[in-house]
């Protein structure tokens, strides 16, 4: 006997505590490859959304190794390039923390695509991921028949993927691997959604809040097409996650910091929404931690400055500012020139000062706007030194933040004096005044939150539960209400979460609605938050836990139904692409609000019969939308997958 | 080391050797370093290229264009077009099919396009237009629908009728 068997177990030992980090156990290992299996399956090659060609180019350019853009790889136009910002005579791109955490898997692409055909190596991915799924659940259900039945499919897709394959030319890489990180991302949301619940209300709960927060929330609509929203909404499951778990006195500062260092990647990817998400973590978790002493408080302060190590470093080395982001730079419009090896330059000769009263005008496909606090960029000269411009920034922390309120303020009085275009929001869309329609060849396919997430809407029924709790309650219990805050960490998460909603949509809510946001998406973020919400219903929870078959039973068959019937359905209607996009937006509330009637009775009469199979169906209708938009509505790209273009064009519906 | 012994393999493992095998063999077939094997030519082609075609007959329901109020709430009008049908008797190389529908008075310029991959009937799908109903002036608009074969190497005419585009409320 040698040291090499402690060394094993030290292997192990680290193996099994990474694993858990990661998945927690092994149902999170199944529903994440669940999750990425089936989303992935409507992946396509190709810019949904115009300013993703500034972040695929910015991952090009990245991992050229350097931060500016001097190659463009793909490009809308030979003239202008949508989502580009400049500082001085350099080109700036946007989302950096998507563009650097992408260069492992732009790493991968490149190796694999260097020796192998791209096409055949993504259908190989995509088969073994999914028989690594079969024996995962298999595993799980104890079923081997499982196993075996998938793993034949998987085989099975595979040959006909090769069967039916054409090239994939290796130039794609850097949008390849941006939408591969955007697909982790939304498998770290349903992750992290499973977790939470399980720990407040067991694997039941988890499970069900888990598959649902990824296929019937928009999250299913975003996880291919690459833009910041899924990547923020798997951050601030994580915040959540790790705030919820390191509640218990036990749990490791470490736990707690994890969620501020999740913070800290937020900042960096958008910074605007990492504060606000921190305006609310900081009071709630300083409130409501176990433990305040200053050795936690190090550790937390420490593992937070280190997690914005990359934020601060990104944008010194753009914008020569430790807090100024790259979006706060002017817009790039037509100021460069692309030559034609794609190098783009700026023409020095006439510098156009950049004008800091006007906002950047997006191109008509530019979808995204600025973020919110794009306005206040400044021209810069020569780049200060690091002191001289962290007490700049120090000196103007306060407007930063009195700006971020005023966005919050504005919402707010858009809450409470403007019903109709809150409705326009959250509600019913139709065609919305305010919007510009006529980019997307005037059709209305701008959904609210409700029709593009009707399981959401079983929050309505929060007011008359807590309607319920203040009738009932007497003075004991209402004195009882601090002493549960202080000690529940499923109240403190409560809290936690309801705030990082109400805020993150007090600051979208002065830009909506809004051109191209399909499924609302700037509230994409908050959207898993909500769902948690949804799952903390008691009569919701307690149905999920106890009827958890029906659940799985309802989604599945309302998802499947709700596919084929829409596409007979639309055989006979010959719908319009807005005409289609409106006929879900209403089938949607249809369910949503059947939803809402269930849960309220059960309330009610204080029995959850018919909730869990509601509750199904509700997520069964939002897949539903997710599926036939993914493969069929939106005609953009090549598929990934042969088989699924094959399918697409067998459909008769457009 | 002992000698080689075969392990003891049910159904599940085999399907799995099964399946990473077979992925193995074709990853490493469908490389350039292996030569003369090309996996991604086996699908049809998807862009256009050189190429011919010959159609015997093409059929699109004119009667059936018309324009009408959008439902479920879209608010706008749409003329709603037919599917080409179009009978393709000799293919070669990738040329394509471009059905295209013109009404000048709306300034609607729309067109789908089909590359063509064998032969037989094949249809041709152009999505509904959305128009503002405040520019709908007239009863009846005139339009042409053209459908053409096409690639880099011809282009041609092989449909050719002017419509009237009716109205309806």
């Amino acid at each position: 006997m040698t040291d090499e068997q402690p060394l094993r177990k030290r292997v192990r030992d680290v193996r099994t505590r990474l694993f858990g980090a990661l998945f927690g156990d092994r149902i999170g290992l199944t529903l994440f490859l669940g999750v990425v299996v089936v989303l992935s399956l409507y992946w396509r090659v190709g810019f949904y959304i115009a300013d993703t060609y500034a972040i695929a180019n910015t991952v090009i350019n990245v991992a050229d190794g350097h931060l500016d853009i001097q190659r463009i790889e793909y490009s809308l136009t030979l003239g202008s390039q949508p989502g580009l910002y400049r500082s001085g005579s350099q080109v700036i791109g946007r989302n950096y923390a998507a563009a650097v955490l992408s260069i492992p898997f732009y790493w991968l692409l490149e190796g694999v695509s260097a020796l192998v055909e791209l096409r055949i190596a993504l259908a190989a991915g995509w088969s073994l991921l999914a028989a690594a799924l079969a024996s995962q659940l298999g595993g799980l259900l104890d079923r081997p028949r499982v196993t075996l039945v998938g793993t034949l499919l998987a085989l099975g897709a595979f040959l006909a993927n090769v069967a039916l394959a054409t090239p994939l030319a290796s130039r794609w890489t850097g949008l390849l691997a941006l939408q591969l990180l955007t697909l982790v991302a939304a498998g770290v949301v349903a992750v992290a959604l499973y977790r939470l619940l399980s720990t407040l209300h067991g694997r039941r709960v988890g499970v069900a809040t888990g598959i649902l927060s990824a296929l019937a929330l928009p999250i299913a609509f975003w996880a291919t097409v690459p833009k910041r929203h899924v990547f923020s909404a798997a951050l601030i499951a994580v915040v959540l996650l790790a705030f919820a778990r390191s509640r218990r006195p036990e749990s490791s500062a470490l736990l707690r910091a994890s969620a501020y260092a999740a913070v800290g990647v937020l900042a960096w990817l958008h910074a605007a929404e990492a504060l606000v998400v921190f305006v609310v973590l900081v009071p709630v978790d300083l409130a409501t931690a176990p433990r305040n002493d200053r050795r936690t408080l190090i550790v937390v302060a420490t593992v937070f400055a280190l997690s914005v190590v990359p934020f601060v470093l990104t944008n010194l080395a753009v914008t020569g500012s430790p807090f100024e982001t790259p979006r706060m730079l002017p817009s790039l419009g037509d100021a460069a020139q692309l030559g034609p090896d794609g190098r783009i330059s700026i023409e020095t000769a006439t510098p156009t000062p950049p004008d800091p009263t006007t906002t950047p005008t997006p191109s008509p496909t530019d979808a995204t706007p600025p973020g919110p606090d794009s306005s206040d960029g400044g021209p810069l000269g020569a780049l200060p030194g690091v002191v001289q411009a962290l007490v700049g920034t120090l000196a103007a922390a306060p407007a930063r933040l009195s700006r971020l309120w005023e966005f919050v303020g504005e919402g707010a009085s858009i809450v409470l004096g403007d019903p109709e275009r809150l409705g326009h929001v959250f509600f019913r869309s139709g065609r919305v005044p305010g919007i510009d329609y006529s980019i997307n060849q005037q059709e209305a396919i701008e959904l609210t939150v409700l029709e593009s997430a009707p399981i959401l809407g079983v929050l309505v029924a929060a007011p008359l539960l807590w309607g319920r709790r203040v009738l009932a309650a007497t003075r004991e219990s209402l004195r009882a209400v601090p002493t549960a805050i202080r000690t529940n960490p499923r109240y403190q998460t409560d809290l936690l979460a309801g705030g990082i909603v109400v805020m993150f949509t007090l600051l979208y809510l002065p830009r909506l609605p809004l051109y191209s946001q399909i499924t609302m998406r700037y509230l994409v973020p908050a959207m898993p938050v909500a769902l948690y919400g949804v799952a903390r219903i008691p009569a919701v929870r307690q149905s999920l836990d106890e009827h958890f078959q029906e659940f799985l039973r309802a989604y599945a068959v309302a998802s499947v139904t709700g596919v084929v019937g829409v596409v007979a359905a639309f055989s006979w209607i010959e719908p319009a692409l807005g005409e289609a996009m409106q006929f879900h937006a209403l089938l949607n509330l249809a369910v949503a609000g059947l939803t809402i009637a269930v849960v309220v009775v059960a309330i009610v009469r204080d029995h959850e019969k018919g909730v869990a199979t509601a509750v199904g169906t509700a997520g069964g209708a939002g897949t539903t939308l997710f599926v036939l938009s993914g493969i069929e509505y939106f005609t953009y790209g090549q598929f990934a997958y042969p088989i699924v273009r094959w399918l697409s064009e067998l459909l008769p519906v457009f | 080391m002992g000698p080689f012994r075969p392990p003891d393999l049910g159904p599940i493992e085999t399907s799995q050797l099964l399946l990473v095998g077979i992925v193995l063999v074709t990853l490493v077939l469908s490389s350039p370093l292996v030569h003369g094997v090309t996996l991604t030519e086996a699908g049809p082609p998807t862009t256009v290229g050189d190429g011919n075609a010959t159609v015997s007959n093409v059929d699109v329901d004119t009667d059936s264009v018309h324009v009408s109020p959008g439902r479920f709430g879209t608010a706008v009008s749409y003329v709603r077009m037919p599917d080409a049908t179009v009978d393709v008797t000799q293919v070669d190389g990738a040329p394509r099919l471009v059905y295209r529908f013109e009404i000048p008075a709306l300034e609607i310029d729309h067109d789908a396009t089909k590359v063509l991959s064998s032969r037989g009937a094949t249809t041709v799908r152009l999505g509904d237009v959305a128009v503002l109903p405040e520019r709908l002036a007239v009863d009846r608009y005139d339009a042409r629908v053209t459908v053409r074969v096409q690639s880099y190497t011809v282009d041609r005419v092989v449909y050719n009728e002017s419509v009237t585009v009716e109205v309806r409320e």
